[in-house]
């Protein structure tokens, strides 16, 4: 039988305020355990929760940007359930009205086609503390910094029918959000998680199998592994006579396989109602105006000034689009006089390349814009080759100091000076009278020997181009 | 010196008739006399107000003093206080002492009041007697075989028995007025949303509110106006002005028309029917003018309160886990026996019930045909009220149905219990104040007279309550055993 | 109604034993019982009532109000270690 995949996702962003959705305490990565739990965070007898002004103008632009319904009056909820990571035994979220309704994003699958994923709603909620296990005679430690931090949990219609559909949605998103400057799109410290609901159905019903849903699917790979591990385990199930069970189940990154979770094991009976602490949330028409005149640049129209701006490809567009930190980064290379097409081939090439290597954000490159450009620039005035650019590259990533400083320092100044090069070419003919004979008598394959030999002469700091005019000019006589 | 109004005191203490400490001394051997009997305290704090008045007789040596400067309080200990224990009448927090002040205790705290400590409740403030504190029935002092009513009891009998001028107390069901009214003494509940609920205990968060106990709505008035208003920490308490309460306090009542709801004296027993409508008779000769008015669902008020704040309280209680504070069990053999032991072993019956309860009306199956069919309901009640005060200023009636009864004698029938607040609950469900003062007495127990107005009207209440003290004498009387 | 005492004590997380249980159930059923009464109610085209006041949320701003007091939190608790509040294992 051919079976059809049906992919859901529900992403929890946190988003980058300050301090958290309820309470001021800060928000920050690392701290050490419990420092940045207050009594709101820890749940103390009496408190009560503030919302936070700065969280609520993060998801309205968000719903701006995902073309979605923006709920006027929302409604915060009570989600009952015990968990030592959740200090009230309830958490606060928007169950019955979520602050951003119905939008979609499309998105670009490899084969350039596009697609319209839609988006069922996005609400704020607050996110739950961390167990770490086995931190003392076989028991669990509690630390609640993260306990009240806020997150905009989006949730897609189940509309992605492929693993690579549902990483492509992912990465529109993070682009999203991060573009947005909502969320810092940290997957490894757990800025932006994914949880997938997959199941699958005979190709052409049209009712939906029933689901797993999928926790713990922390990086782009992870997604696309955990689906195809699952899709593959759900047809097996199938095809075996046997039955998928509604059930949540946590993916494994080191086995690659995903298991039943024993803690939700039980039917959950979260008895949402509405929290008597918080009123309704009014977002005024000063609000949302604020926020349509905050929005930035989204990623389909940078592509597209991009294009027609610095006349790049359509392809280096859309990488020079991929973020807004990257964008940024070009465009500040491209200011300071850099050819666009040579700044988009260097910050897509050797940059990208270092990045990866070292596993640094844009944000975090050794090399700035400025530097980038202080490089690119004597590329382009002669003074080095290409070639020569990619190794002061390597030794400003080294931190051996400025473009100049390198190039100066390592004796890489090309030799440009016709004069010298001429001198350089006299000798040369002076010195081979044959093959300069031959050569004038149509062998032209020497010309590759004369280069050569002047290339050795020069110490390979000739300028390419020029050395090669003035070679012609002289062999020809 | 304890038989003085809050003004008298006042005086006396700004114009160095008499020192705060002298004050304080005098109402710390008073509750050395009569507490072992009463029980109306959880926490005393005799060398800390020792020192708070000491502080309070150099604020008014300096003339840095306000009007309440070195006068004695009581909180109840469902209010948070900085580094004093505070149990909310449970053994879950029994050993709880809070890193913060409720808003309430700084408030007063800034006001110069001076803490003698923190009074006995029923435990989460559940109950209607006190008699479920796990430190013990508070006695009334009327009659000490008889409970004080709840859950603010402590805070009441302290009050009647002049073991302290002022105590605050919370009233979400009746709290505050059931209790005065069996105490014989004023206490009012203010709006939902005057008096901010930080660090005040939550038992049922759409219906707590702060309020306080005293002798006389003017005490009252002094008093609300130090602890009313705006606090950013509490996102549902209202940001309007608090009016100057002791300004209107003398206005004639001419012109106000009062209503009285003729649901609240059907079936009600004719000798407390005859005091109310004696003391409606006194407020129509100052002026009021009286006309009958109905509130056709507030006969509703009860079924919709038990299953409102349960709902809610099951999940303001589930913070109490075992794990940051409070009562945890011994040597745990996994997460859930210690979430399900140190909850069993922590709450007593009556809070077990109520989780239970409100657990049920928001399970699956229920929540639409229970919680929000309540919460409907609750929409009628208080429509119920606006309509009424389209044609009335005020509404009076009886606090409760009937005067302190014996300690035990409802113990075991909880139903029987929350009748008791059967004309106080409606009130907390539409969100208005009320107060209950005292109206006569039947049989020797004290008889609380109810008056509500409409949201944030606490001016035009304590007006009417005020005129009508100052024409009767009942909020004098004091009780024979502690004179 | 009916009403499940073990579903509802363990959705609750509070031990029952089956003594308790005994007292409790009479208990429980007058109550519910009790509000069985508003079934009866016509509550058509009537808005729930979450809350008396009408105001719409006061935000606040991103701004921080704390610093650690870890220490003066922890001293209550009933078992910390490492600034870990803790408590038998858990699993996922």
């Amino acid at each position: 039988m051919n079976w059809e995949i049906v992919i859901g996702l529900e992403v929890h962003t946190q988003l980058k305020t300050a301090t958290k959705i309820f309470s001021g305490s800060a928000t920050a990565y690392g701290a050490e355990p419990n420092t940045q739990a207050n009594s709101v965070d820890l749940a103390f007898p009496g408190v009560l929760p503030v919302l936070n002004q700065t969280a609520v103008e993060m998801a309205l632009k968000f719903g701006l940007a995902a073309n979605a319904n923006i709920n006027h009056l929302s409604a915060f909820d009570r989600k009952l359930y015990f968990y030592p990571d959740l200090p009230k035994g309830y958490q606060i979220s928007q169950f019955h009205i979520p602050i951003v309704g119905a939008g979609f994003l499309d998105i670009e699958l490899d084969d350039g086609q596009h697609k319209r994923i839609g988006i069922t709603r996005a609400h704020l909620e607050e996110d739950a503390g961390k167990s770490l296990h086995d931190v003392y005679d076989g028991m669990s430690g509690i630390d609640l910094n993260r306990a009240g931090t806020p997150l905009l949990e989006i949730v897609s219609e189940p509309d992605m029918r492929s693993a690579a559909e549902a990483v492509a949605y992912l990465k529109t998103l993070h682009s999203l959000v991060t573009y947005l400057d909502i969320c810092d799109g940290n997957m490894q410290e757990g800025s932006f998680r994914c949880d997938a609901n997959v199941s699958v159905r005979p190709m052409g019903s049209s009712t939906l199998g029933t689901r797993a849903e999928i926790k713990n699917v922390n990086s782009f790979r992870y997604v696309e592994k955990a689906i195809h591990y699952e899709v593959e385990r759900q047809i097996d199930l199938l095809e075996s006579g046997g039955i998928v069970k509604q059930e949540t189940r946590l993916y494994d990154s080191v086995t690659n396989t995903t298991r039943s979770m024993r803690s939700k094991e039980e039917a959950n009976d979260y008895r949402y109602f509405p929290d008597p602490d918080l009123l309704m949330v009014h977002v005024t028409d000063a609000m949302l105006k604020e926020a349509i005149a905050s929005m930035p640049e989204l990623p389909n129209a940078k592509q597209q000034r991009f294009q027609s701006q610095y006349g790049l490809s359509a392809y280096d567009a859309k990488v020079m689009s991929a973020s807004r930190a990257l964008g940024d980064y070009f465009e500040q290379v491209v200011a300071m006089g850099v050819n666009a097409k040579l700044a988009a081939n260097w910050v897509m090439g050797d940059l990208a390349a270092n990045l990866n290597k070292h596993l640094l954000a844009i944000g975090e490159s050794i090399i700035d814009a400025a530097a980038l450009a202080a490089l690119l620039t004597r590329i382009e005035d002669n003074t080095i080759s290409g070639k020569t650019a990619k190794i002061v590259f390597e030794a400003m990533w080294a931190g051996e100091g400025s473009a100049d400083q390198i190039i100066e320092t390592r004796g890489f100044k090309q030799v440009s000076d016709t004069g010298a090069l001429e001198k350089i070419i006299d000798d040369i003919i002076a010195a081979n009278p044959g093959q300069l004979a031959e050569y004038r008598g149509g062998k032209d394959k020497l010309f590759g020997f004369f280069i050569g030999l002047a290339m050795k002469a020069s110490k390979g700091q000739a300028n390419p181009q020029q050395l090669n005019d003035l070679l012609k000019q002289k062999l020809a006589g | 010196m304890h038989t003085k109004t809050l003004r008298e005191l006042s005086h006396a203490l700004h114009h160095k008739h008499i020192s705060s400490v002298e004050l304080t001394s005098h109402y710390l051997q008073r509750i050395a006399r009569f507490e072992p009997e009463l029980n109306s305290f959880i926490t005393l704090n005799p060398d800390a107000a020792l020192l708070a008045a000491k502080a309070a007789d150099q604020a008014i040596h300096a003339q840095t003093h306000g009007p309440l400067t070195g006068i004695p309080i009581v909180q109840k200990d469902i209010f948070c206080t900085d580094g004093i224990k505070t149990t909310c009448g449970s053994k879950m927090l029994a050993n709880f002492i809070a890193p913060y002040d409720a808003t309430v205790v700084e408030k007063c705290h800034q006001a110069g009041l001076v803490m003698l400590g923190k009074s006995n409740m029923d435990e989460f403030a559940m109950g209607s007697s006190n008699e479920t504190s796990f430190y013990g029935s508070v006695k009334n002092p009327w009659d000490l075989s008889r409970v004080p009513g709840g859950s603010s009891g402590g805070s009441a009998a302290i009050i009647a028995a002049r073991l302290s001028p002022l105590a605050t107390a919370t009233d979400t069901g009746g709290s505050i007025r059931q209790p005065a009214a069996f105490c014989g003494i004023s206490g009012l509940k203010p709006s939902y949303g005057r008096v901010s609920r930080f660090g005040m205990i939550a038992f049922a968060s759409s219906m707590d509110q702060a309020g306080l106990m005293a002798n006389s709505a003017e005490d009252i008035a002094l008093t609300l106006q130090a602890i009313a208003g705006f606090d950013p920490r509490d996102s549902t308490s209202v940001n309007q002005p608090v009016p100057d309460y002791l300004a209107t306090l003398n206005q004639d009542l001419t012109g106000k028309t009062i209503g009285l709801p003729k649901e609240f004296f059907a079936g009600l027993d004719s000798d407390i029917a005859t005091l109310i409508m004696d003391g409606a008779k006194e407020l129509e000769k100052l002026g009021a003018r009286l006309i009958e008015v109905s509130l056709p669902h507030v006969h509703l008020s009860v079924p919709v309160y038990y299953v409102i704040a349960p709902a809610e309280c099951s999940a303001n209680l589930a913070r109490y886990d075992g794990v940051r504070f409070g009562h945890r069990c011994s040597d745990p053999k996994d997460l859930l026996d210690l979430y399900q032991r140190s909850r069993a072993e922590g709450f007593g019956a009556e809070v077990k019930r109520r989780i239970m309860v409100g657990t049920h009306v928001l399970s699956a199956g229920c929540y639409e045909d229970y919680f929000v069919k309540a919460q409907r309901v609750r929409r009628l009640i208080a429509n119920d009220f606006h309509s009424a005060f389209q044609s009335v200023d005020a509404l009076l009636g009886p606090t409760a149905p009937g005067t302190a009864f014996k300690l035990g004698e409802k113990a075991f029938d909880p139903v029987s219990m929350y009748l008791s607040d059967i004309y106080t609950i409606a009130t907390n469900l539409a969100g208005l104040p009320g107060i209950s003062i005292p109206a006569g007495f039947h049989k020797g127990l004290p008889v609380g007279l109810q008056l509500t107005t409409r949201n944030f009207d606490e001016a035009t209440l304590l007006n009417i309550a005020h005129r009508y003290q100052h024409v009767t004498a009942w909020h004098k009387a004091m009780p024979e055993y502690v004179a | 109604m009916s009403f499940n005492i073990d579903k509802i004590a363990h959705l609750s997380r509070i031990a029952v034993t089956a003594e308790e249980q005994l007292q409790l159930e009479p208990k429980l059923m007058t109550i519910v019982a009790m509000i069985d009464q508003l079934q009866s109610v016509d509550t058509t085209n009537i808005e729930p009532m979450v809350n008396p006041l009408t105001d719409y949320l006061c935000l606040r701003a991103d701004q921080g109000t704390e610093t650690n007091n870890r220490e003066k939190y922890q001293a209550i608790a009933p078992l910390v270690a490492s600034g870990l509040y803790i408590v038998p294992k858990v699993i996922d």
